[in-house]
């Protein structure tokens, strides 16, 4: 793989429920070290297109290569150890196991990438709750801890689920800085999310989708300006 | 020694003591050996229920498929009877194999699946055609090995084999992997977890356990039938005494067999009339207070329970 060839390359996605086109072929690429935002409707296709780059249900059509490898028919648990990773919109921790255990469920395999659960609680402000159920963290603290069970995979790609929903101004600033700094480090991230201020501030560059098809493409200035994206938002 | 691990080599050491000496002190051998049969198959069960969350109605299938494995190793290979009970654990693990495509099913599905599985496994062997092989309904004769002493301590073997596997896999990387399937599986592959190998081997372990306390079990009564050794009751009764104790410990299948099992022999040979009366009281009374068994009296109170 070139220097300059992007670390994942999504091509002809297709996924169909029943007859419903969630994804009707969609194309596109990061490059490592930056942020790609995924922005649309409800029920335009970002989640879906995280479910099937991580592998949570099969793809019925395109590639999609990770790294240079075609990674579209390895199973979940693959893609992982490979170094993707994702957040969950509704967090899914592992109620019962305390945070730490949480995070040190990463730690089971064996992994080149070794990460240090202890400093990345300590990082994302969790170190207090270490000993504590997960169930027992309210809702933003339960999406940080979604955070972390990602970092513990030491990802190279993440890609990040509406994260920024239900944080304050405050958290949301500091979510903002921290995914720039792992940008910074050369990790590749997606971000789906509906606040465009969020947006505007970590992202890169932006992918607009609607009903399972890429609309957009570029920067999120332009992207306002577009008559294609003011409709699928705003309706005809 | 680590606090955790402490404890967790206490239970075997104490158990080990207990069933050596208790033999000497109280002259029913057949009560001990079947607590000592209950304690294993809590265990056993606890591997896959407790640490997993896959609750296997029909998990008496690998009893009985090691009743039988260990019987036709005998009758049929001349085996010695304590190889007969490691062909009994190996009929056991074979079966689980077979079954392991019931993981494409889960919650009651799951459970109901391995129950039609066990039954299924029950009429293939009661087959009157199958007489040559399996004796059939007429059920199987193994004097020429009778050996009750052996048996025992064959058991006692047994039980402490599956409180190592059962201590080892709580206090491991390993363990904890389960208990991340056990808790989300999708989340788990997102950790990394290769979910269908861990929860694959925790099945085969499982019945690994099973088939050797089947075959051990079918040395020490010598005489059995298809019933004996696929009845829902050994499967129920196990159960029962995992959720009494509390799952996922290796303590609370101990205690829930200890109070459980020694309450059956207690009401339920003097007054059989009263005995599902008071275990129906007493699992209800479970349910209602202490959801997650009697070792939650001990967690509540902020010890660590092994």
């Amino acid at each position: 793989m070139s220097p300059d060839a992007p670390i994942l390359k999504v091509e002809g996605l297709k996924k169909h429920f029943g007859g419903l086109k969630a994804l009707d072929g969609v194309s596109f690429d990061i490059h490592a070290g930056e942020i790609l935002g995924l922005a649309g409707p409800n029920g335009s296709g970002k989640t879906t297109t995280i479910n099937a780059i991580t592998g949570v249900f099969p793809i019925d059509g395109g590639e999609i290569h990770f790294g240079g490898n075609a990674i579209h028919r390895l199973p979940t648990f693959r893609r992982v150890r490979h170094g993707i990773n994702r957040t969950f919109q509704v967090p899914r921790p592992f109620p019962a196991l305390t945070v730490l255990e949480n995070v040190m469920v990463a730690g089971t395999y064996r992994s080149e990438r070794k990460s240090d659960p202890h400093r990345i609680l300590e990082d994302l402000g969790l170190a207090e709750h270490a000993d504590r159920p997960a169930k027992s963290l309210n809702s933003s603290q339960q999406k940080m801890l979604g955070l972390a069970s990602a970092l513990a995979t030491s990802p190279q790609l993440l890609l990040v689920d509406e994260i920024g929903a239900g944080l304050n101004p405050e958290e949301l600033s500091g979510m903002a800085a921290r995914l720039r700094s792992y940008a910074a480090q050369g990790m590749a991230i997606l971000v789906v999310e509906h606040l465009m201020d969020f947006l505007d501030r970590v992202t890169d560059r932006l992918i607009v989708m609607d009903a399972g098809n890429t609309l957009f493409t570029g920067k999120l200035q332009q992207a306002t300006q577009d008559p294609r994206v003011i409709e699928a938002f705003l309706g005809g | 020694m680590p606090k955790g691990w402490r404890s967790t080599t206490l239970i075997p050491v104490i158990t080990l003591l207990a069933f050596a000496v208790l033999p000497h002190l109280y002259n029913n051998q057949f009560l001990l050996f079947n607590m000592m049969m209950y304690m294993a198959l809590a265990q056993g069960l606890n591997i896959i229920y407790g640490y997993t969350g896959y609750l296997p109605f029909g998990y008496v299938g690998f009893f009985g498929a090691g009743a039988y494995g260990g019987a036709l190793a005998i009758t049929f290979l001349h085996w010695s009877p304590y190889l007969a009970v490691l062909a009994g654990g190996g009929a056991a693990v074979l079966l689980g194999m077979i079954l392991i495509p019931l993981f494409r099913l889960s919650g009651a599905y799951f459970s109901i699946a391995s129950l039609a599985a066990a039954e299924a496994l029950y009429y293939v062997v009661a087959n009157p055609g199958l007489e040559p092989l399996t004796q059939g309904p007429y059920g199987i004769s193994l004097p020429q090995v009778y050996d009750p002493n052996g048996a025992y301590w064959t058991m006692l073997a047994i039980l402490l084999f599956s409180l190592i596997i059962s201590g080892v896999i709580r206090r491991s990387r390993f363990g904890l992997a389960l208990s991340a399937i056990r808790e989300s599986p999708l989340s788990a592959s997102m950790s990394g977890v290769n979910v269908v190998k861990l929860r694959s081997i925790s099945w085969l372990l499982s019945a690994l356990i099973a088939g050797l306390a089947g075959a051990a079990f079918g040395w020490y009564i010598s005489v059995f039938y298809p019933e004996t050794v696929f009845g829902l009751g050994i499967g129920v009764f196990t159960i029962v005494f995992v959720l009494f104790g509390g799952i996922g410990t290796v303590l609370g299948p101990m205690i829930g067999t200890l109070i459980l099992y020694g309450v059956y022999n207690y009401i339920g040979i003097s007054t059989p009339e009263y005995f599902q009366l008071a275990y129906g009281l007493l699992i209800m009374i479970l349910v209602l207070f202490l959801p997650n068994g009697l070792v939650s009296l001990a967690r509540k109170r902020g010890l660590n329970v092994a």
